[in-house]
């Protein structure tokens, strides 16, 4: 669950929390108060290009500190190094030497984050299993796939075990099969119990991984917390219903019968769908059985009755446009 | 099919050294978009270079329009990679692409603006390309493709790194150019969700074997006897009710997803009538449509299976 | 349906005009290539100096007419040091700063302002030709109608252009303010230093062109530019320096100085009579050698060409 608190949190025990953060880049403003707690699971950070997502991530990261507020992980910030061990985080460019490979990047990494030389070889090998690059482990850098750079990267955030994962735009450019692996690998962390924010472009790939989405834009938050909360909170206006029946004829019929219902707002007929009748209310679920009660009484047969907007992929289409 | 089909393949292979990228690759498309889709290494981008006509194929052949010399005048190519001038502004980009496509000086430059215009570019096209959002270079790139007004699209990752908005304005050009105009477009992607948006055809390729070339309908299929409905509350007597007519049910908590199979329209009519009898209330009743993402790896799978 | 989505929306109108054969488009990327090294500073510091070196020729040539037209038998007072005839003391100038229209006078002015083109060519070389094949844009091009060859052919117009403003039409201009400020018999005496004075240009141009084309596509950084042309001009001298007045090798050496061979064979060129480097122990090199090495490099340089950058497009 997520959402923005109350002033007083015990702090130790939640995964992220952030009280009115903000931070300058130089005089652009590119995090603007964001308040936030995160718990354990999958959440989606979500927002157009240069909404601020990357400067959050970093900040989460302790890559940067923050001009004002505070982050806190596990009650620790995160620009410490006792903050940094819990946090891995995978950023949206890749930033290692291309010549060298999976393998000598992580044992040199584990080796700077000052794990034991002695443990070094168990770790990669276990870590290298988790995100399944086992046998591709001495494929130089420069020779991967987006895919597997993707991994690469995970591999390398989840190096000290840490129990916060950050992954900025892990989908970026990856083909179908790399993209249905990271999913599956990020679900598996998850009933790993680790707590992952994880931003994207891809809303289908968001609908496969979680329910939990934070909404940022211009550097603020807009809205937190599951998907159709989200909408109802930020898109306060009546949804659509689309009704397809068999019959062309008695559609005009049909739609004069439902207009006699309280709840309905309007109808509309869609341009070039003759068989389509489009329903306007706030109360989808009252309406949407009258609709078919009322088919059934006029003994017309439905061939599709569903809430236009509803996926989670469309509402935060939506969203973005909105 | 009469028409004469944009792209005709026939057993197209190709080599580089002793990797065989494309082996034995046949198929034809027709005007309209074309979904190529594949994992990398599938032999995507040896394909585009060889439909443009930059490489040899090691043996078989290509004809697009039904000739077999490719004529680059008439094929408009959106790169994936950058391949943008940044201290150029993005109308004279446009028209410096025009130009090197044997466009006059002044008739690049008309068509550049006039191009720009269709796209809903503004007054950013007097800024400089290294100052241009994503989105932008991307429609910058697809303007530079259509400048001398070519009769084939062949586009690379067009949607790659674009937020949704603009995700969804590049699809509908793309539609739009492909109805409207008449263009036949190839699409190349990762991305499978616009392919089943826009796409009316699609050509599958892994490791250099060509899996499937047929429209999308054929490919991701349509289970149209079967239904989902959703109903509120925990329905179990309504699915006791329904008996062999339910396929399976679950509960989401709130709501129960209820797959029924009804053949005829009566049966739907009684169906739902008999969901009304037991007092649930219907919130959504959708015909199970097949899904791009699971016929994509049902054929990968399958490949992988005929291998071992 | 979808259309109406798109807000501010124009017709796409299709277009069948005439088109220019698709060879014009190498004029294009010409152009745009001299316009993105007209933008960097490094161009105009180096275009400053040279227009400096070409108004000292310039003026010097006017002075050496006018001083030479004064009365001949007065004495000249030389700073504090007394008098000299001024005779004596024009034949002292001559001797050292050749700036009399002879074809010393040439070679010394090419020689020095193609000093200013290497310096030019290696820090925006880059630009030139590096950016495209560090962005992967080669494949934009070739997807073009004219493909590589034009891009190939617009960018060697472009850097030639580069050396001829630097070079030849300079020097040509000397060569036309002699006919003006002399006679006009003076071109009729030395057409084969006109033709000489174009020839240079053109033996720097393609030594110089075809070395860009292949170092910036091996290094493709400026870095990585600035030390391969270090090697060229002043590893390779020195070597041979040492082999040859040092050591005594075979004076036939001399043929690894790039350099010093396309300097060779301007001299040839232009029929001035030949100057030792410093130290130099042999006599000059023999043209026909010149020729054979600079052959060498053009034909080495040209296949790397061809193999980087087509081969670059195809796999990118």
């Amino acid at each position: 669950m997520i959402g923005v608190l109350a002033d007083t949190i015990n702090s130790d025990i939640v995964p992220l929390w952030c009280k009115k953060v903000s931070k300058w880049h130089g005089n652009f403003l590119g995090l603007n108060d964001v308040s936030l707690e995160l718990r354990p699971g999958i959440t989606a950070l979500l927002g157009s290009n240069g909404s601020g997502k990357s400067t959050l991530m970093n900040l989460i990261a302790g890559q940067l500190y923050p001009d004002a507020g505070f982050v806190r992980v596990y009650g620790i910030d995160p620009w410490t190094w006792q903050g940094k061990h819990l946090v891995g985080y995978s950023p949206d460019l890749d930033y290692f030497y291309s010549s060298w490979s999976i393998k000598d990047f992580l044992a040199r990494m584990a080796y700077l984050a000052g794990i034991e030389g002695k443990r070094i070889p168990n770790l990669l090998k276990e870590v290298l299993s988790v995100v399944g690059l086992s046998l591709v482990q001495s494929t130089l850098l420069r020779r991967c796939s987006l895919g597997m750079r993707q991994r690469a990267k995970i591999a390398h955030a989840i190096l000290m075990d840490p129990p916060l994962l950050i992954l900025d735009e892990p989908f970026r450019g990856i083909d179908p099969v790399g993209r249905r692996d990271l999913v599956q690998l990020l679900l598996q962390l998850q009933s790993a119990g680790k707590t992952i924010l994880v931003s994207s472009h891809e809303l289908e790939e968001i609908e496969k991984l979680t329910n939990q989405v934070v909404m940022l834009r211009s550097g603020r938050i807009v809205s937190a917390g599951p998907v159709s909360r989200v909408r109802d909170r930020l898109l306060n206006k009546p949804v659509e219903i689309a009704l397809e029946i068999e019959s062309v004829e008695k559609i005009r019929m049909l739609a004069q019968t439902v207009l006699n219902h309280s709840d309905v707002l309007g109808v509309r007929f869609p341009e070039g769908k003759f068989h389509v009748l489009m329903v306007l209310t706030r109360k989808p679920e009252i309406v949407s059985s009258h609709l078919v009660v009322v088919s059934l009484e006029n003994n017309i047969s439905i061939r599709r009755l569903e809430v236009v907007d509803e996926a989670p992929a469309e509402v935060m289409e939506s969203l973005f446009e909105g | 099919m009469g028409e004469i089909p944009v792209i005709h393949c026939r057993n197209l292979t190709k080599k580089f050294g002793p990797k065989t990228v494309l082996n034995n690759v046949s198929f034809e498309v027709y005007p309209g978009i074309i979904g190529l889709l594949g994992p990398n290494g599938a032999g995507k981008s040896t394909l585009i270079k060889l439909i443009l006509g930059l490489d040899n194929p090691t043996s078989g052949d290509i004809s697009l329009f039904g000739k077999t010399k490719v004529e680059l005048a008439k094929i408009g190519f959106m790169p994936e990679a950058k391949a943008i001038i940044p201290s150029m502004k993005g109308y004279e980009f446009v028209a410096y692409a025009g130009e090197l496509d044997g466009l006059k000086r002044t008739d690049a430059l008309r068509r550049s603006h006039e191009i720009l215009d269709c796209l809903g570019m503004g007054e950013s096209r007097y800024r400089k390309l290294g100052e241009y959002s994503t989105g932008m270079i991307q429609k910058v790139k697809l303007a530079q493709a259509l400048v001398h007004d070519p009769d084939l699209l062949i586009l690379d990752e067009p949607t790659a790194g674009l937020d949704p908005p603009a995700r969804n304005q590049m699809l509908d050009y793309l539609t739009y150019f492909a109805r409207q105009q008449g263009k036949s477009i190839v699409l190349s992607t990762h991305l499978l969700g616009d392919v089943q948006t826009v796409c009316d055809q699609v050509v599958v390729l892994n490791f250099g074997v060509c899996l499937a070339s047929c429209s999308l309908e054929q490919l991701v299929g349509n289970k149209s006897d079967s239904y989902l409905i959703e109903v509120a509350g925990n329905q179990i007597d309504v699915i006791a009710a329904l008996g062999e007519k339910c396929l399976s049910a679950q509960d989401m908590g709130g709501f129960t997803k209820v797959f029924v199979r009804c053949g005829s329209s009566a049966e739907i009519n009684r169906i739902t009538s008999l969901v009304l009898s037991f007092g649930g209330v219907i919130k959504k009743f959708v015909p199970l449509e097949g899904n791009l993402d699971d016929a994509f790896f049902a054929l990968l799978d399958k490949q992988r299976l005929a291998g071992n | 349906m979808a259309v109406n989505s798109l807000n501010s929306f124009l017709e796409y109108r299709p277009w069948n005009g005439l088109r220019n054969p698709a060879w014009m488009g190498a004029f294009a990327i010409m152009r745009e290539s001299l316009k993105l090294i007209f933008t960097r500073k490094v161009f105009w510091v180096v275009f400053s100096l040279a227009v400096l070196n070409f108004l000292l020729y310039f003026f010097g040539q006017y002075l050496f007419f006018w001083v030479a037209d004064q009365q001949p038998d007065g004495l000249v007072r030389v700073g504090g040091f007394g008098r000299a005839n001024q005779n004596d003391m024009m034949q002292f100038l001559r001797s050292v700063l050749k700036m009399d229209g002879s074809p010393e006078t040439f070679r010394n002015f090419i020689n020095l302002q193609s000093r200013g083109i290497i310096v030019l060519l290696v820090l925006a070389g880059a630009s030139l030709l590096g950016e495209d094949l560090n962005q992967g844009s080669l494949i934009f091009y070739q997807s073009k109608s004219g493909g590589m060859k034009n891009y190939i052919g617009g960018k060697f117009l472009a850097a030639s252009f580069l050396v001829h403003l630097f070079a030849t039409i300079p020097a040509l201009f000397l060569f036309l303010e002699i006919c003006f400020i002399d006679t006009w018999t003076y071109l009729l005496y030395n057409p084969r230093l006109l033709l000489g004075i174009i020839g240079y240009g053109f033996v720097i141009n393609l030594g110089l062109v075809s070395l860009l084309f292949a170092t910036v596509g091996f290094f493709r950084s400026t870095i990585g530019l600035i030390m391969c042309w270090a090697g060229v001009f002043f590893l390779l001298p020195s070597l041979c320096a040492i082999m040859i007045d040092r050591l005594r090798l075979n004076p036939v050496l001399r043929i690894l100085d790039f350099w010093y061979c396309v300097e060779r064979l301007g001299e040839k060129c232009l029929g001035a009579s030949p100057t030792l480097l410093p130290g130099q122990t042999d006599q000059a090199l023999n043209p026909w050698f010149a020729v054979a090495s600079l052959g060498f490099v053009f034909t080495v340089t040209s296949i790397l060409t061809m193999r980087i950058y087509f081969k670059q497009g195809i796999e990118s």
